[in-house]
């Protein structure tokens, strides 16, 4: 279960990641990206978090 | 503009220029890490006979010095070589207008290799002790991404500073020595004073090796809330490095141009 929430996490990202990359203008993508990013790891960790508490298996 | 193909050029090259002209040829790449994983194992663990406090095992310490040692190797050399890529590639800058931060990705990139290679014949030495791999272990590649970022954060400030000042340089170098030895990787947390022991925290190197040292020498993961307060941080760290780096490349490109 775990291992599954980590790839669909990853893939919903990564299609946000194209769609910014994608449309958006220069260096806006940088900054939108970039908090992209940080709700990814945040994501991630929560995640492992929640496994670590046996929500997840 | 992020060119994916010139990183992935200068990444390539920057790997086997290193080994040109060499018999062996990229056969070095694999027999490094095996060295330093012969050290660490068998001079530490076997003929020195160190061990881990409570702990019976005589791979013990080994296992827990190349958890600490092989990320902290990754880390210190991608600090480094971040720190002066700008004025390393002043002729690739001067002649094609590309993002400067792109030359970052391409260092971290290349040490990535060596460390995955390190990395893999320490998964195989665990292997073949007997380790118990379980999903625990996924987090592994997270807590280097992190580390990577972070490496990003702080090469993008050194190097952008370092065109304006050469010493930064030689600064960063022995803030890496102090900061390898104010970071438990040699040693065990326990044996330092309380007041140092609390201070820890605050040293994202140490977040970041802990996470590896609890994984493989402890069997548990890491500890989510620090690793999710380095996350927000080094997120902060990217775009204020950012945000000085847009602000000084104008001087940049003219100072290397």
């Amino acid at each position: 279960m775990m291992p599954m929430c980590l790839l669909l996490w990853t893939v919903l990202v990564l299609v946000v990641a194209y769609l910014l990359w994608r449309y958006m203008v220069s260096h806006t993508k940088v900054y939108l990206l970039l908090l992209l990013d940080t709700f990814y790891l945040i994501g991630v960790f929560i995640i492992f978090h929640l496994f670590k508490c046996g929500v997840l298996k | 503009m992020v060119r994916v193909s010139l990183i992935w050029e200068l990444t390539k090259r920057d790997y086997t220029e290193r080994f040109a002209g060499s018999i062996l040829g990229f056969l070095w790449s694999f027999i490094w890490p095996l060295v330093n994983l012969f050290i660490y194992i068998i001079i530490f663990g076997r003929l020195m006979g160190m061990r881990l406090p409570g702990s019976s095992s005589v791979y013990s310490y080994s296992v827990y010095l190349t958890a600490g040692l092989v990320p902290w190797t990754a880390f210190g050399s991608s600090i480094s070589r971040c720190t002066s890529v700008f004025l390393d590639k002043r002729n690739i800058i001067s002649k094609m207008r590309i993002s400067l931060p792109s030359l970052l990705i391409y260092v971290i990139l290349s040490e990535t290799i060596t460390f995955v290679i390190t990395f893999l014949a320490f998964l195989l030495f665990l292997l073949l002790t007997g380790f118990n791999f379980t999903e625990r272990i996924l987090i592994v590649p997270f807590v280097y991404y992190l580390q990577c970022l972070f490496v990003f954060g702080f090469g993008l400030i050194s190097a952008t500073l370092t065109v304006f000042i050469r010493d930064i340089k030689e600064v960063v170098g022995i803030i890496l020595q102090f900061w390898f030895w104010l970071t438990p990787i040699v040693y065990i947390r326990d044996i330092l004073p309380d007041i140092v022991k609390r201070a820890m925290v605050y040293n994202p190197a140490y977040v970041i090796i802990e996470s590896y040292q609890r994984v493989f020498v402890f069997k548990d993961l890491p500890s989510i809330k620090s690793l999710l307060i380095l996350s927000l941080l080094v997120h902060i760290m990217i775009f204020l490095s950012y945000l000085l780096f847009r602000y000084l490349e104008r001087d940049v490109r003219d100072l290397l141009g």
